[in-house]
């Protein structure tokens, strides 16, 4: 016993080791359940807010854009911003899914599971 | 998580090994209480665990997806960079912030914005990307005959697209400004520019062209894989751990949110003209972006898009927007005469591709039909 080099208690130590990093590292993911929408102003995220409870939130810089989350969905209900792209998008629910408003340089993007594309071409 | 492992290994074989050997040590030798045996032993150990250490940390290293959302040309950007940190992301932005600042129509002291006020007289670029960006539009403007044209940016300054100031022109305006949008008529002589009357406009090709850019920067980084969108133009880079990247092809009519069919590319890029974007509508009829060089009207052919995949996003810019001019028949020759991989959608929902569009084609919206 004493003449090898790895003994059973090392495999044993190892494996718990190995373990507990597995742990630290699965809890140490973002909860990507149901989806979160991560809104940027000038590319800072400043806030990530879940889905499935119904928000207001408002994006305030060179205009002004109101973004509501109601039924899993996220919209633009009010923009001062000369196009009213963002508005025009209606409402956006898909991972991968945004709404951006280039004048304020505002976006939403629906981070979770299950997006299908990586980019629009468009 | 490497580091942690092999630290805490270090701290267990050392003390542990050596410790119990102090009770029933059959060893010769023996060192302040601790057996020397066990301690080669526990250092051999040593080796081995900081060996497997090492592995483990070098996989903590290997290139992770970093992404970022930014804004510049008047778009958003969007980078997926498989990278080890983020440098490439904030590398790759400034480099279109500086081709913004050089290539804008409306910045005060871009060389375009110089070249445009410049009255007929000769201007020196401060950029060469923007000479090389202007060289490449007018030989591709020469090669369509005009489809795309760069020096129309008096007519599109009289439209106002994407400003609050958008209207119809007035026609005789519209015929003195197309008079003037001669893109023949610009000389290129070294980093000085001469455009005469015309108003330089690279709005259609600056979002290609940086993506060419970034392919360079990615390059010298030793990137492999990344995906960057400036607006709707999309470089592939390589592909991701589980495939190839997948582009979404915009639903015209639909919202901007929605896509029409996937793409799959690895290592080109992608444009889309489309009547959909910066339009307005006034007196019940929308007028889009998309000038027809001819009329200094907004097209009207049936289209409501085109797309187009090659090596250089300069060429995907420009070319879709000089096939959506052009129209489906004559773009569809024009494209597959000259081996530029397209896609053609009509207002009656019918997909067209040429001859060479051979990419992984999934249509996601059953409304569209695919032709031919």
């Amino acid at each position: 016993m004493k003449d090898k080099l790895i003994k059973p208690s090392d495999i044993v130590f190892t494996a718990v080791i190995v373990a507990v990093c597995i742990l630290i590292w699965f809890f140490a993911l973002p909860k990507a359940q149901g989806g979160v929408a991560v809104f940027r102003l000038d590319g800072e995220i400043m806030a990530e807010l879940p889905l499935q409870e119904n928000a207001e939130y408002e994006m305030s810089a060179a205009y002004t854009n109101l973004f509501e989350i109601k039924d899993g969905c996220v919209r633009v209900a009010y923009t001062d911003c000369p196009n009213h792209q963002c508005e025009k998008t209606g409402a956006v629910s898909a991972a991968g899914a945004s709404i951006v408003c280039a004048p304020n340089r505002a976006s939403v993007t629906i981070e979770g599971e299950g997006g299908q594309v990586d980019a629009v071409t468009g | 998580m490497g580091a942690l492992f092999s630290a805490y290994h270090l701290w267990y074989t050392v003390w542990h090994e050596t410790g119990t050997e102090k009770i029933d040590c059959t060893c010769h030798i023996r060192r302040g209480g601790r057996c020397v045996a066990a301690f080669e032993r526990a250092m051999k150990k040593i080796a081995l665990f900081a060996f497997a250490g090492i592995v483990l940390l070098l996989a903590g290293c290997a290139p992770a997806a970093q992404s970022s959302e930014t804004f510049a040309m008047d778009t958003v950007i969007s980078q997926t960079v498989y990278a080890r940190d983020n440098s490439i992301l904030i590398q790759n932005y400034d480099t279109i912030r500086a081709l913004e600042d050089s290539m804008s129509k409306t910045l005060e002291g871009s060389d375009v914005f110089r070249l445009n006020h410049a009255g007929g007289q000769d201007v020196v670029f401060s950029s060469a990307q923007t000479a090389q960006a202007l060289t490449g539009c007018l030989e591709l403007a020469r090669q369509t005959g005009g489809a795309f044209n760069p020096a129309l940016g008096g007519v599109v300054d009289a439209w106002g697209f994407g400003t609050e100031n958008a209207s119809v022109p007035e026609q005789s305006q519209l015929e003195r400004l197309l008079a003037e949008a001669e893109y023949t008529q610009v000389r290129i002589d070294g980093d000085a520019v001469n455009a005469g009357k015309a108003q330089i406009d690279l709005g259609g090709a600056a979002k290609g062209y940086a993506l060419d850019a970034l392919k360079i920067t990615m390059d010298e980084a030793g990137v492999e894989n990344a995906l960057v969108a400036v607006g709707g133009s999309v470089y592939a880079r390589g592909g991701k751990p589980d495939g190839s990247w997948k582009v979404g092809v915009r639903d015209p009519l639909g919202s901007t949110a929605d896509f029409l069919a996937i793409l799959e590319l690895a290592d080109s890029c992608v444009s889309t003209s489309g009547s959909y974007e910066r339009g307005f509508t006034e007196g019940g009829v929308y007028y889009h972006h998309i000038i027809d060089p001819q009329t200094g009207y907004p097209v009207q052919n049936g289209l409501i898009s085109v797309s187009v995949v090659d090596e250089s996003g300069l060429k995907t810019d420009v070319y879709s927007t000089a096939l959506f001019v052009m129209g489906l028949e004559q773009g569809l020759e024009f494209a597959n005469s000259n081996s530029i991989d397209a896609l053609f959608i009509t207002e009656d929902k019918k997909i067209y591709m040429t001859d060479g569009f051979q990419y992984e084609f999934e249509l996601i919206n059953k409304d569209y039909q695919i032709e031919g």
